[in-house]
């Protein structure tokens, strides 16, 4: 296959994201949710902003592939990402998909959540979570995180409906809107690597949001 | 995070310079964003009551609507998954290949949809493993600068190329110029791979460079 060359004179040499982090489909709020095929486990939806990280430069990247601006302040964070050793296939992991926790409420400022990695390996979610776990302290739902921290994010043992009540009751309790709802991922879904467009919503990923949570449940009561 | 907020968050972070001798360029008629002007919605009388119960209505269904929209779109999606590979054996060897797979039932019948629309993919890379040196029969490279890559003469376009960037360059606007590139399947890979590719080969493309499916649900009436 013929390529042209781009001289020097264009810089694409910048890094850039590799891919798009996978955006769920919107599954509306859980106690309406009609069954769905396969088997599921369920993240609780964390308040905080998307974030793909790449480990050696320690680079944040939003779900539009752009810098992020406040990377300058997950330095610790970015520390122990950059510190770990995981290995997908072939490949030593680079990218992490993650929630960075700052601004949006009080708890676990410049904390990153770790929900995923993108890696080498053909590896289900069931494998990509067992493999986070055991490189990084989980983040236990019902404990406030620490700052300055960087967690894994587990999949709940409580039955779905339970565990998505259970979290509105703590952000009553922890006076913050610190959880959004819960993630519903499908176990033997891969990472959909893809850099189509940032719109591009995965079927393998479903969030349920409490009603008052939605953006356009918050447009109509406005 | 919506697309409005990422961007009110990213202009909170935008150092505005302070220096009396800015330097600034002239937009003439062009017409300037105003700043969010936004008043506080007044709220509308409702003395018999009415009103609330539509609104309470529209958001109760528009609960009923998202899940079912949710679910709708699992659906749609685990159907694409099991039809693949079906389309792809049976459109095996075949020049005239129909762009549906129906799939029946009491209701009616749902088509699962591929169209000649593929995704741009980053690198030739994943193809290599799968179509080794014949990659360049079924895929090219596709780049767009702020013009259309894909309408410029090909045996100019290296020439054009270089003299943009020198005309850039000879500005110091050199970093000014930016490329998107990507790999992309030549227009007669649609149909030339099913019967160049075994649907295994298909299948491992389908993989790395989706075909873009669509399904349609056709009820009795």
């Amino acid at each position: 296959m013929q390529k042209l060359e781009q001289g020097h004179g264009i810089e694409p040499g910048a890094l850039t994201p590799c891919t798009y982090p996978a955006r769920p489909l919107n599954g509306g709020a859980l106690e309406r949710a009609l069954p769905k095929p396969g088997q599921w486990h369920y993240e609780p939806k964390y308040n905080g902003w998307r974030a793909l990280v790449h480990g050696p430069s320690g680079t944040m990247f939003n779900r539009y592939g752009q810098r992020l601006s406040i990377q300058g302040e997950f330095s610790a964070a970015l520390a122990t990402l950059r510190t770990l050793h995981l290995r997908s296939g072939a490949v030593e992991v680079e990218w992490w998909d993650c929630e960075a926790l700052e601004r949006r409420h009080a708890l676990g400022r410049s904390t990153l959540l770790v929900f995923d990695y993108i890696g080498g390996g053909a590896e289900t979610y069931v494998n990509r979570k067992e493999n986070l776990a055991r490189s990084l302290p989980r983040h236990e739902y019902a404990v406030p995180p620490r700052t300055d921290t960087c967690y894994s994010v587990v999949a709940t043992q409580l039955e779905p409906l339970e565990f998505y009540h259970r979290l509105r009751q703590i952000n009553g309790q922890w006076r913050c809107p610190f959880y959004e709802g819960v993630v519903a991922k499908r176990a033997d879904s891969l990472y959909p690597v893809q850099l189509r467009s940032a719109g591009l919503e995965f079927a393998g990923w479903m969030k349920h949001r409490w009603a008052g949570a939605c953006p356009a449940f918050r447009a109509i009561r406005q | 995070m919506t697309a409005k907020q990422e961007k009110a968050r990213t202009s909170e972070k935008v150092h505005t310079p302070t220096t009396a001798s800015l330097r600034k360029v002239q937009f003439g008629a062009i017409t300037k964003q105003k700043p969010d002007s936004r008043t506080p919605c007044p709220v509308l009388p409702d003395p018999q009551r009415q009103y609330v119960a539509i609104a309470a209505r529209i958001i109760e269904r528009s609960a009923q609507a998202a899940a079912l929209e949710g679910a709708l779109e699992l659906d749609k999606a685990e159907l694409k998954t099991l039809a693949t590979p079906f389309y792809f054996t049976h459109a095996s060897g075949k020049v005239e290949v129909p762009s549906s797979v129906a799939v029946l039932c009491a209701a009616g019948t749902v088509l699962v949809t591929y169209q000649n629309r593929y995704g741009k993919l980053d690198s030739e890379e994943p193809l290599l493993p799968i179509l080794g040196e014949h990659i360049g029969r079924f895929f090219r490279q596709g780049f767009a600068l702020e013009i259309d890559g894909d309408k410029l003469p090909a045996d100019r376009t290296q020439a054009l190329l270089d003299e943009l960037q020198g005309l850039f360059a000879k500005y110091q606007a050199s970093e000014a110029l930016k490329v998107k590139e990507g790999i992309r399947p030549l227009p007669d890979f649609h149909t030339l791979r099913h019967t160049a590719l075994t649907p295994e080969q298909n299948l491992a493309v389908n993989q790395v460079c989706p075909i873009i499916a669509t399904v349609k649900a056709k009820a009795h009436s």
